[in-house]
């Protein structure tokens, strides 16, 4: 992870939040988030796994 | 589960990973793979390490800012507990200075997964050399091989598992191809094949259970989040890692990416970026799909990481059961 120890100056955030509950409405477009990803470059190295197969995506004991 | 919102940053990711970044991964796990082969082949496999569990306890150690926030080292340290301890590579030093150290808790691994050259300054610290011969080191087949090297001559002993990338794609696969290359000497069969989530922190998670046989793990420093200290430079970067786009942060969409959410479990805040929204969300999924046995303790004392099967606890009290 890209986190750090550093307390960085304190700056001004908004005051309200969004709690994450199951079964949320979807918060935002795709088009957003995507001009986003695309914009900053923010992928890391790998993404989540899946697989049609949904047991293989808990990982596989020998490949 | 936050399947609706996951679902679409998942499509998201995968659209940008593969038109922008696939080509770039594929040659670094490639060459990584490549030039860590001779090692793979003369090295262990990371299920070597199954036989010789002692304790079906884990902690699990991020860098996320709790773990400093908290004190958790030095509690950690001051403890009785004596189960397994679990290091981010990117935690290794911080965790040996504060005193979690090989001598004090023998069951000690360090999990790199990345296969960026970065993770070579985890293992700038010396003080990881004073616990030569004590560390075990599980990397991943495409983790970086200068990465792999300092680590080796720093004696921590190296075990190796794949990181499942593209195992999906059928026999032509990455992972198909590089299986049947590790098979082909020493490892007839083959290597356990480790779900990351796309993070070091979620690996690990997948190494006590899947590898150590660890029935209860326990997150420290896995925040997943953002503090409200910290500057939104280093909240729209993901800390420098990417890329600053200038925003109306009054916007609903600014808003959107970047919300500040509510842990109730803690009683605290937490801001997070897409890419924090990605990597808790899968964590927080494949917590809920592991097994009953498979129990996940959240004493982190901050962060996004709450919800179904999770029992979120703090430190201390998690620690008094080894008193």
């Amino acid at each position: 992870m890209k986190t750090n120890f550093q307390k960085n100056k304190i700056v001004e955030h908004p005051k309200e939040s969004l709690a994450p509950k199951s079964g949320d409405k979807k918060d935002y477009t795709q088009s957003e988030f995507e001009e986003f990803i695309i914009k900053s470059g923010a992928v890391g190295s790998y993404m989540i796994f899946r697989s049609e197969n949904e047991e293989d995506e808990m990982g596989i004991s020998e490949l | 589960m936050e399947t609706d919102n996951q679902s679409e940053i998942e499509k998201v990711m995968k659209k940008v990973y593969f038109e922008f970044d696939t080509a770039v991964s594929y040659k670094s796990w490639v060459k990584n793979f490549a030039l860590n082969l001779e090692n793979i082949w003369k090295e262990k496999s990371a299920k070597k390490l199954s036989e010789n569990t002692v304790s079906d306890i884990a902690i699990v150690i991020g860098r996320g800012p709790s773990l400093k926030n908290h004190d958790h080292l030095n509690k950690l340290k001051s403890s009785n507990y004596n189960g397994a301890i679990i290091c981010t590579d990117g935690a290794l030093a911080t965790v040996l200075k504060a005193g979690i150290t090989p001598d004090r808790f023998p069951e000690f691994y360090v999990v790199t997964m990345d296969p960026s050259s970065e993770t070579g300054r985890h293992y700038k610290d010396e003080i990881i050399n004073k616990y030569h011969g004590k560390i075990k080191g599980i990397f991943s087949t495409v983790s970086n091989p200068n990465t792999v090297e300092k680590a080796r001559k720093l004696g921590i002993e190296i075990f190796w598992f794949h990181s499942l990338v593209d195992y999906n794609e059928g026999e032509k696969s990455f992972n198909q191809i590089s299986a049947l290359i590790t098979r082909a000497k020493n490892h007839e069969n083959g290597l356990p094949a480790i779900q990351t989530g796309g993070n070091v922190g979620t690996t690990s998670w997948f190494l006590c259970w899947k590898i150590l046989n660890c029935k209860t793990i326990t997150l420290i420093g896995i925040n997943h989040g953002w503090e409200d200290t910290d500057s939104w430079e280093t909240i729209m970067t993901h800390n420098r890692m990417c890329k600053m786009v200038e925003m109306d942060k009054n916007s609903e969409s600014f808003k959107k990416l970047f919300p500040r959410i509510y842990n109730p479990d803690f009683d605290c805040y937490c801001i997070l970026d897409p890419i924090f929204q990605y990597y808790s969300a899968g964590l927080k999924e494949f917590i809920f799909r592991s097994p009953e046995e498979i129990k996940t303790i959240n004493a982190t004392e901050g962060g996004c990481i709450f919800g179904d099967r999770i029992k979120s606890m703090k430190l201390e009290k998690f620690l008094t059961k080894f008193d």
